[in-house]
C-alpha cells in the first residue's frame, strides 16, 4: 500500500490507477467483521439477501423457513460476545405468508416502502414494508427460482423466471402479468434488468441458454450468447456445448456490469463468462471467461465436494454481488462469488484474478449482498446465518478485544 | 525440525488421558521462545496430520495439546480459526465423515471437544467472532449438544462465568426498567379507564338490586365487608320479602330508620318466628324486563370490556411486573398492590354480574371492537371453564342443566325439562355419549356373535377355520386396517432447498399402501407332505416333479475353510461330478483311504497348510465356529507339545514384535481384526512351519 501511495507522490502512476489499485488491495483484506454480527434468526438455510439502493441501510433476508426477516444495519445493541448485534428491526413470521421455502426477495429501487418475494409456492408476493403485511399477490402456476425489477425505476415490471418455458412480465401498478417471453424450454433460471436501459432484460436458463431481450416487443429477443470453445475438441462435443450455449448446466446468476455494456453470467460449471452488449461491432460476444473456483481452499477434500454440490444444487440461483471499484474512468469490477467448498471467491471482472478468498462459512453459500459506500459485506447460505465482512483496517477492535488476542504464555507453566 | 515432530508424535500417541505434562512443557517452551512463530505454523501443521490419523485416542490427545496452545498464543488460535471447518470435521465427525475407532474413546473424543469449543467460544469469542459462527452453526444446524460442555465450563472458570453473570444481570435490570417504565405508562392511562368502568357496572347493580343495607341506613357499617355481604343482602331482601310481605307492606311509606327500628324490635322481642326461606335457584329476585332492559344494556357493554379488554390487560401487567424486582425503584411495590387491587375490583364485579344471570355468551357472537387493543387475545372464561371440566359425565349434564336454567334469559329452550321427551329435539351434548355407547354395544355384540357362531358348530367353517394359515405378525398386518398411512415420521428433514421444506402432509399413496398389506406365501408342497410314501415313490422312480427335489450342493473344500455352496443338477463347475461328501467336504468314498493315512501320519501338521486344515479332525462339533475355535485350539496344544514352548510366552514375544515402536503406549490396537479360527490357525502354521 505504501508502494501505490509512494508511486503516486512521484507522479509515475495515475490517480485513476492508483487509487483503483488501493481499492482492490483493501477489498483483498476482507474478512469477517469482528465488532459486528447479525443475530442468530433464520431456522432453515438463507437464500435470498437484499440491501435497499436509496439508503444502504435495511436488509432483508429470506430463505427456506420461509420467514422474511428486516434488519436496520445501523441499529445495534452490545451482547456479551459481540460489540454490536443486529436484530430484526421487524419479520413475517415463518408460515404466515409463503408456504414454501422463499427463492428470492428484492427491494423496490426507488421506495424502501415495497419489497417483493418469490417462492416455490408458485406465487410472487408484495408486501408493506412499514406493516410486513402482504400488499398483492400473483400466481404464476410454477416455480418460481427468481424475479427481479428494473434499478432505472421507469416503470415497475417484475421479471419471474420459472420452471415453464416463459418469463412473466408481472406489472406492480395494474396488479395483473402484462407479458409473456417464451424463453426457454426447459425453465429459466436467471435474471437481470440493464440497469440504464429500462426495457433490456437478459435472461438465462436451465438448459445454460443466455438471451437478451427488449420487453418493447413479444418475440423480440436481441441476441443470444454463445460460447465456442477456442480448441474444439473432440470431447467437448458430445458434452453439450452447442454455439449457442453460455454455459454448460444451468445458468446461475447474470448481473449487468452497472459501469460499461458487459452481462457476466456464471453457470453450474463453475465458469464466470462476461459477454459484451452492443452486439452490431465485434463479433465475438464473449470477453472473459474464467473458472470460479478458488486454488486456495479450506478443506482437503475439495474434489469430492464440488462434484456433489454441483449435482444438488444445480438449478438454485447463486446471488453474487458485484460492485464497482472507483469511478467510470476506470474499468475494473469486483464480484463476490459464493464458492461451492463454502468460500466466497473475490475475483476481479475483467481479468478473472483471484483477490482474494473468504473463509468463514461452515456450509455451502447461496447469497452475497454488497453494501456500498460501507465497505461490507453480507453472505449467508446453508448455515441460516448472516455473516458480515468488512476490511480489518475499516474497524476498531476494543481494549477487551485486544487483551484477549495477546499471547499469554506466562501461566500454568 | 526433527525434534519437533518427535515431540508431537510423542505427545499424541501415548493413548493416554492426561498428556505428559514433562514434554508438553518442552513443547510450549519451543513455541514461546521463537519469536519468528515459525514452530508455531510447524506444530500446528504437525497437530493437525496427527488429527488426521484414523485413531480417536491419537485424536484426543492431539486435541489437548491444541487445547493448551490455542488457549496461550494468539497465532495458534489464527491458524486454527482458519481450519475450522476441518478441525470441527475431525473433532466432532461430520455427515461424511464418522470418528474413527475406537467406538468409546471416539465418544469421548466428541465430549471433549465439545467442552473445548465451549470454553474457547466464551473465552475469546468476543474478539475471535468465527469462533461464534461456529457455535451458532454447531449448535443450531448440526446440533450438537452443548449442555454437559456448558456445566463443565461453569464449574472450571467460575469467574468468567460470574462476569458473564454480571452482565446478564446488567441486561436484565436494564430490562426490568423498560418493563416498569412502559408499565406504569399504561397503567397511568388506563386506570381511571377502569375504575370508572368498574363504578357503572356497581352503579347499575345499585339500581337493580336495592341494597338493604342502603335502605336501612346502616351502609356504613358494611361497607368494609359489603363486598362479602352482598349475597347476604340479596338474601335478606327476599326473605323478608317473602316471609314479612304483609309487614312489609303495612310499613311501605315508614321511614327506613323506623323500618329498622320496627324489626330489631320484633327480633329482639322474639315473640313472633321469623322464617327466612332461601331459595338457591334464585339468590336474585332480579329479571330483566322492558322496564330494566337499558340497565342491562350498559351492564353488557361494561361487562364486555371488563373481561375481554380490561381483564386481559390487568393479567399482562401482573405478568410483566412480577419480572420486576422490588427493589428497583420505590413504587414498583405500590405499583403492583394498585395493579393487583385493581383485578381483584375487576373480578369481583364479573362475579356479581354472573350471580345476576347475564349470558356470557352474547361476547362471542359480538367482539368488542376495540381500535388501539389488537394485540390482546380473548381468553377463555375461567370459571366456566373450571365448571365444564370438574365431575363426571352425568354430574356435568345436571351441572349444566342447572346452570342453563339459571341464566334462562336468551337460550330459553335449554333449561326447559319437557324437552327430553320431544322426540324432535336432539341433545348435542347427548349425541356424543350416545354414539360411544352404541359402538360399544355393537362391538359386545359382535363378540357374542362370534361366541355363538363358535359354539354352533357349523361344520364347514370349522373346516375353513382349520386349515386357515396362522400368520405371524408383519407390515400387512400392521397396515391391515390403516388406509392413511405417514410416510416419513422420522421428523428428519433433508437440508435441501428444493425439497427440504415440503409442507404436505406426508402420506403413502393408496395404491402403495394396498401393496403393503400383501404378503408373500410360499406354498409348501401339500401333496408329499400328507403322502409321504407316495413322494418316495416318485423320487425312487426318478420321474415327477424333479423341481421340488431338494438339490445338493457340491461341498468341495473352499481356500476359504468353508465348503462350496454352488448347487448343481450333476457337475459343479469348478469341483467336477457332484459326489456325496462328509462333514468336512472329503469324498465320502475315500474316507477309508484318508483315515488310514491319518494312521500312517501321526503329525498331521508337518503336511501343507491346506492339508493339514483338512486332515486334523476334531470330533463332535455341530457349527463351523466353534469348529473353528477348537480346532485352533487342538492346534496349539500339538504344537505347543512338539516345541516344548509354554503357550503364554509365546503370546508375550508376539506381541513385542508388533508393537516394538511406542513399547509404552496404551493406545488400542484398531487394525487387529477379531481372531478367527481359521486366520489363527493360518498364522500359526506359518510360523512353525
Amino acid at each position: 500500500m505504501d508502494n501505490i501511495a509512494r508511486s503516486r507522490a512521484r507522479g509515475s502512476i495515475a490517480l485513476s490507477t492508483s487509487s483503483q489499485a488501493l481499492s482492490t488491495k483493501i477489498l483483498g483484506t476482507m474478512a469477517l467483521a469482528e465488532t459486528k454480527r447479525i443475530a442468530h434468526v433464520h431456522t432453515a438455510p438463507v437464500h435470498s439477501l437484499a440491501i435497499d439502493c436509496i439508503q444502504s441501510r435495511y436488509l432483508l433476508s429470506a430463505g427456506a423457513d420461509t420467514s422474511i426477516q428486516l434488519f436496520d444495519l445501523e441499529a445495534h445493541k452490545q451482547t456479551a460476545q459481540c460489540l454490536r448485534q443486529i436484530t430484526p428491526l421487524s419479520h413475517v413470521a415463518s408460515g404466515s405468508g409463503h408456504t414454501r421455502s422463499i427463492a428470492n426477495i428484492e427491494w423496490y429501487p426507488v421506495d424502501t416502502g415495497i419489497f417483493s418475494t418469490s417462492s416455490f409456492d408458485n406465487t410472487l408476493r408484495i408486501w408493506d414494508t412499514n406493516t410486513m403485511a402482504e400488499a398483492c399477490q400473483f400466481d404464476l402456476e410454477s416455480r418460481i427460482h427468481s424475479h427481479k425489477l428494473s434499478p432505472t425505476g421507469t416503470h415497475a415490471l417484475i421479471a419471474a423466471a420459472n420452471e415453464s418455458a416463459y418469463i412473466r412480465l408481472c406489472d406492480l401498478r395494474t396488479a395483473s402479468s402484462t407479458q409473456q417471453l417464451l424463453a426457454h424450454q426447459s425453465g429459466s433460471t436467471a435474471l437481470a434488468w440493464s440497469p440504464f436501459q429500462p426495457y433490456i432484460l437478459a435472461s438465462g436458463g436451465s438448459d445454460g441458454m443466455l438471451k437478451l431481450w427488449d420487453i418493447r416487443q413479444s418475440d423480440s429477443c436481441v441476441s443470444v450468447f454463445g460460447y465456442i470453445p477456442p480448441v474444439p475438441s473432440h470431447k467437448s462435443s458430445n458434452k453439450g456445448e452447442s454455439p449457442n450455449r453460455a454455459h454448460i448446466g444451468a445458468v446461475r446468476s447474470i448481473s449487468f456490469s452497472t459501469i460499461s455494456d458487459r452481462i457476466i453470467s456464471t453457470g453450474s460449471d463453475s465458469r464466470v463468462r462476461v459477454w459484451r452488449t452492443n452486439v452490431d461491432r465485434l463479433p465475438s460476444l464473449l470477453l472473459a471467461d474464467f473458472s470460479a473456483n478458488s486454488v486456495d481452499t479450506e478443506g482437503g477434500s475439495k474434489a469430492g465436494h464440488d462434484n456433489s454440490h454441483n449435482k444438488s444444487w444445480s438449478t438454485c440461483t447463486l446471488e453474487p454481488s458485484l460492485t464497482s471499484i472507483l469511478d467510470g474512468t476506470a474499468e475494473s469490477e469486483i464480484m463476490f462469488y459464493p464458492n461451492n467448498d463454502k468460500t466466497i471467491a473475490v475475483i476481479e471482472v475483467m481479468t478473472g484474478r483471484h483477490i482474494s478468498t473468504l473463509h468463514g462459512h461452515f456450509a455451502p453459500v447461496q447469497c452475497t449482498a454488497w453494501r456500498t459506500k460501507h465497505m461490507e459485506l453480507y453472505s449467508s447460505g446453508a448455515d441460516n446465518d448472516i455473516f458480515v465482512w468488512c476490511p480489518p483496517a475499516a474497524e476498531n477492535l476494543t481494549d477487551e478485544q485486544i487483551a484477549t488476542r495477546v499471547d499469554s504464555w506466562s501461566d500454568g507453566n | 525440525m526433527s525434534s519437533l515432530d518427535e515431540l508431537v508424535a510423542e505427545l499424541t500417541t501415548t493413548g493416554y488421558d492426561a498428556l505428559d505434562a514433562e514434554k508438553l512443557k518442552q513443547l510450549k517452551q519451543e513455541c514461546k521462545t521463537d519469536t519468528s512463530g515459525q514452530t508455531i505454523v510447524e506444530v500446528f501443521t504437525l497437530l493437525l496430520k496427527a488429527l488426521k490419523k484414523t485413531h480417536a485416542q491419537v485424536r484426543i490427545s492431539a486435541l489437548q495439546v491444541i487445547n493448551e496452545l490455542f488457549s496461550r498464543s494468539h497465532q495458534f488460535r489464527l491458524l486454527l480459526i482458519r481450519k475450522l471447518p476441518q478441525f470441527i470435521a475431525l473433532v466432532l465427525g461430520s455427515y461424511q465423515k464418522k470418528l474413527p475407532p475406537p467406538k468409546r474413546y471416539a465418544e469421548k473424543l466428541k465430549l471433549l471437544a465439545a467442552e473445548h469449543l465451549y470454553t474457547w467460544v466464551e473465552k475469546f469469542g468476543f474478539a475471535y467472532q468465527r469462533l461464534v459462527y461456529a457455535y451458532r452453526y454447531l449448535r443450531y444446524v448440526e446440533k450438537v449438544d452443548f449442555r454437559s460442555a456448558a456445566r463443565a465450563y461453569k464449574r472450571t472458570d467460575p469467574e468468567r462465568a460470574k462476569r458473564r453473570h454480571e452482565f446478564f444481570v446488567r441486561n436484565r435490570r436494564e430490562y426490568m426498567w423498560r418493563t416498569l417504565v412502559a408499565v406504569r405508562a399504561d397503567i397511568m392511562t388506563k386506570k381511571l379507564e377502569i375504575e370508572r368502568a368498574v363504578a357503572y357496572l356497581n352503579n347499575c347493580f345499585e339500581v337493580l338490586i336495592p341494597d338493604i343495607a342502603d335502605m336501612f341506613g346502616v351502609k356504613e357499617r358494611f361497607v368494609s365487608r359489603k363486598d362479602k355481604l352482598a349475597a347476604l343482602k340479596a338474601e335478606n331482601a327476599v326473605g323478608t320479602e317473602n316471609s314479612v310481605a304483609k309487614f312489609k307492606a303495612e310499613n311501605r311509606n315508614a321511614d327506613d330508620e323506623d323500618d329498622l327500628d320496627e324489626i330489631l324490635a320484633v327480633m329482639a322481642t322474639n315473640r313472633h318466628a321469623i322464617q327466612i326461606e332461601f331459595n338457591p335457584e334464585k339468590a336474585l329476585d332480579v329479571e330483566e324486563n322492558e322496564d330494566n332492559v337499558a340497565i342491562y344494556d350498559t351492564l353488557r357493554d361494561y361487562l364486555q370490556i371488563c373481561v375481554q379488554v380490561y381483564t386481559p390487560l390487568v393479567d399482562k401487567w401482573i405478568e410483566r411486573l412480577d419480572q420486576v424486582n422490588d427493589e428497583l425503584e420505590v413504587d414498583v411495590a405500590e405499583l403492583k398492590s394498585t395493579v393487583r387491587q385493581i383485578k381483584g375490583r375487576l373480578y369481583r364485579t364479573v362475579a356479581k354480574c354472573r350471580d345476576l344471570g347475564i349470558d356470557f355468551a352474547y361476547m362471542d357472537s359480538k367482539k368488542y371492537e376495540d381500535s388501539g387493543d389488537d394485540e390482546f387475545e380473548d381468553v377463555p372464561f375461567i370459571a366456566s371453564a373450571l365448571e365444564d371440566g370438574k365431575g363426571s359425565q352425568s354430574k356435568k349434564e345436571s351441572q349444566t342443566d342447572d346452570r342453563y336454567r339459571k341464566r334462562n334469559q336468551i337460550f330459553a329452550l335449554l333449561g326447559e325439562t319437557g324437552l327430553e321427551s320431544d322426540p324432535t329435539v336432539v341433545d348435542p351434548r347427548k349425541l356424543r355419549y350416545r354414539s360411544e355407547n352404541s359402538l360399544l354395544k355393537k362391538r359386545t355384540r359382535d363378540m357374542d356373535s362370534d361366541e355363538q357362531q363358535a359354539q354352533s358348530s357349523n361344520p364347514i367353517e370349522d373346516k375353513l377355520r382349520e386349515i386357515a394359515p396362522v400368520v405371524s405378525y408383519d407390515t400387512d398386518l400392521m397396515y391391515w386396517n390403516s388406509d392413511d398411512i405417514n410416510a416419513n415420521t422420522s421428523g428428519l428433514e433433508i437440508r435441501h432447498r428444493f425439497l427440504g421444506s415440503a409442507r404436505d402432509e406426508p402420506k403413502i399413496p393408496s395404491e402403495a399402501a394396498r401393496r403393503m398389506r400383501m404378503r408373500a406365501v410360499y406354498l409348501k408342497d401339500l401333496h408329499s407332505h400328507s403322502h409321504p410314501s407316495d413322494a418316495a415313490a416318485t423320487d425312487a422312480s426318478g420321474e415327477g416333479d424333479s423341481q421340488r427335489r431338494e438339490i445338493k450342493a457340491c461341498r468341495a473344500p473352499l481356500k476359504s475353510g468353508k465348503l462350496c455352496p454352488r448347487r448343481d443338477l450333476v457337475k459343479c463347475p469348478f469341483h467336477g461330478v457332484i459326489i456325496p461328501r462328509d462333514e468336512f467336504g472329503r469324498p465320502q468314498g475315500q474316507t477309508a483311504e484318508t483315515q488310514q493315512l491319518e494312521q500312517d501320519q501321526p503329525q498331521p501338521l508337518e503336511t501343507a497348510g491346506a492339508d493339514s486344515r483338512q486332515s486334523n479332525e476334531p470330533s463332535s462339533v455341530a457349527t463351523a465356529e466353534t469348529m473353528d475355535d477348537l480346532r485352533a485350539e487342538d492346534i496349539e496344544l500339538l504344537i505347543a507339545n512338539k516345541h516344548q514352548l509354554p503357550a503364554a510366552t509365546r503370546g508375550r514375544t508376539r506381541r513385542k514384535k508388533g508393537d516394538d515402536s511406542n513399547s509404552s503406549s496404551a493406545l488400542i490396537n484398531i487394525r487387529k481384526k477379531k481372531p478367527s479360527g481359521i486366520s489363527h490357525l493360518r498364522k500359526a502354521v506359518r510360523k512353525y512351519m
